[in-house]
């Protein structure tokens, strides 16, 4: 028995397995998922892991355990998907800890959640001051919403009844010294508008640059492999990486 | 890439993976492993009449066999499955050597049991 080729075919069964498997469950990112979903994500890879190094079994008892765990999975998000209680059920809910600026001890206690965390989060969140807030949330991932009262909310523009046009995405125009034609096309531009861009600003071929793209507004940023940084500018810190 | 492609891709890919995984059930019977029970029946009634040499040259034939069919199953079945037929066959074989009959017969109904279990 070859081990090491025996390895090789199961990794290429387990890691493609799971990559579709985890297309399939979704995009999800990991400050999104739930303790539960984090959980069950842990033990999926690992199944994965052993269908690969586990030679002392065969490979399809672990395949079979991984699918199990990937349809388990898919069902519970797509139930929960149709049924709003069950998702409460399964999930749980948001737990309200703060209301008007007084903390809810009762609410607290019942998600084991110290003081010393609370505290944490609302610096995270820029809150210094617990009376600032209006409503404070613990989601179901974990994650923590806070709504600050409108006397320490930071101004916006509509606040100040400016009008400003939506700025929209970039569009890439170089990328890595290659000019994305499929790109200026779709902003009805030419190589040739861009290549006299390029020349504006010294350039005479795109492989100069590093990565150019263009705004909603037309204006162009272009960052140029060489980038002439006076290096008494850079902090000590970033100067010290360089050197190494 | 076209719709169809897209699933067609990762479909064929699970598919293939599934009969690797379950292949050992009908390749450990290609390549004459279908003879290795039959085999395994001659070398006992050989040890049953005396005939030590033939038993010998049979085990031998069974190591043969068994080293290419152990290549072809060794992605879906158990490695321990696998290696403790070799070491029962090697058992066998001093078994036959050293003309003990008692030990050969035991030693062929347990290679039995573990060619029964292969891959299942």
């Amino acid at each position: 028995m070859n081990e090491g080729i025996v390895v090789l075919i199961r990794g290429i069964i387990a890691f493609f397995s799971l990559l579709i498997f985890t297309r399939i469950l979704g995009k999800q990112q990991i400050s999104q998922l739930t303790f539960f979903e984090y959980i069950l994500d842990i033990t999926i890879g690992s199944i994965a892991a052993e269908l690969t190094v586990d030679l002392s079994s065969s490979a399809w008892p672990h395949f079979v355990g991984l699918s199990i765990w990937f349809i388990l999975t898919l069902i519970l998000q797509l139930v929960t998907l149709k049924s709003k209680k069950i998702a409460q059920y399964i999930e749980g809910e948001p737990t309200v800890v703060i209301m008007n600026g007084k903390i809810l001890e009762q609410a607290m206690k019942r998600l084991r959640f110290r003081i010393s965390d609370l505290l944490e989060m609302l610096r995270q969140k820029n809150v210094f001051d617990i009376s600032e807030v209006e409503i404070a949330i613990l989601e179901i991932s974990g994650s923590f919403t806070v709504l600050k009262k409108s006397q320490y909310q930071t101004v916006t523009l509509s606040d100040l009844n400016i009008k400003r046009s939506n700025q929209g995405l970039s569009t890439e125009l170089i990328y890595d010294g290659v000019v994305l034609v499929p790109n200026l096309e779709k902003k009805n531009l030419t190589e040739k508008w861009l290549y006299d861009e390029l020349k504006k600003h010294n350039i005479k071929d795109p492989s100069e640059v590093f990565y150019a793209s263009i705004n909603s507004s037309g204006n162009l940023y272009i960052d140029k492999y060489i980038d002439h940084i006076d290096s008494n500018n850079i902090p000590a810190t970033y100067a010290n990486k360089e050197k190494q | 890439m076209s719709k169809l492609m897209k699933y067609f891709i990762p479909i064929l890919f699970l598919v293939v993976s599934v009969v690797i995984m379950l292949s050992s059930g009908f390749l450990k019977n290609a390549f004459g492993g279908k003879e290795i029970p039959f085999i395994l029946d001659e070398v006992m009634v050989d040890v049953k009449n005396d005939n030590w040499n033939d038993a010998n040259n049979k085990v031998d034939e069974i190591k043969k066999v068994y080293k290419k069919i152990s290549i072809l199953v060794q992605f879906s079945a158990e490695r321990n499955e696998i290696e403790n037929f070799y070491h029962q066959l090697a058992m066998l074989k001093g078994y036959v050597e050293a003309k003990q009959e008692g030990e050969a017969i035991a030693t062929i109904y347990l290679l039995k049991e573990y060619w029964d279990e292969l891959g299942t």
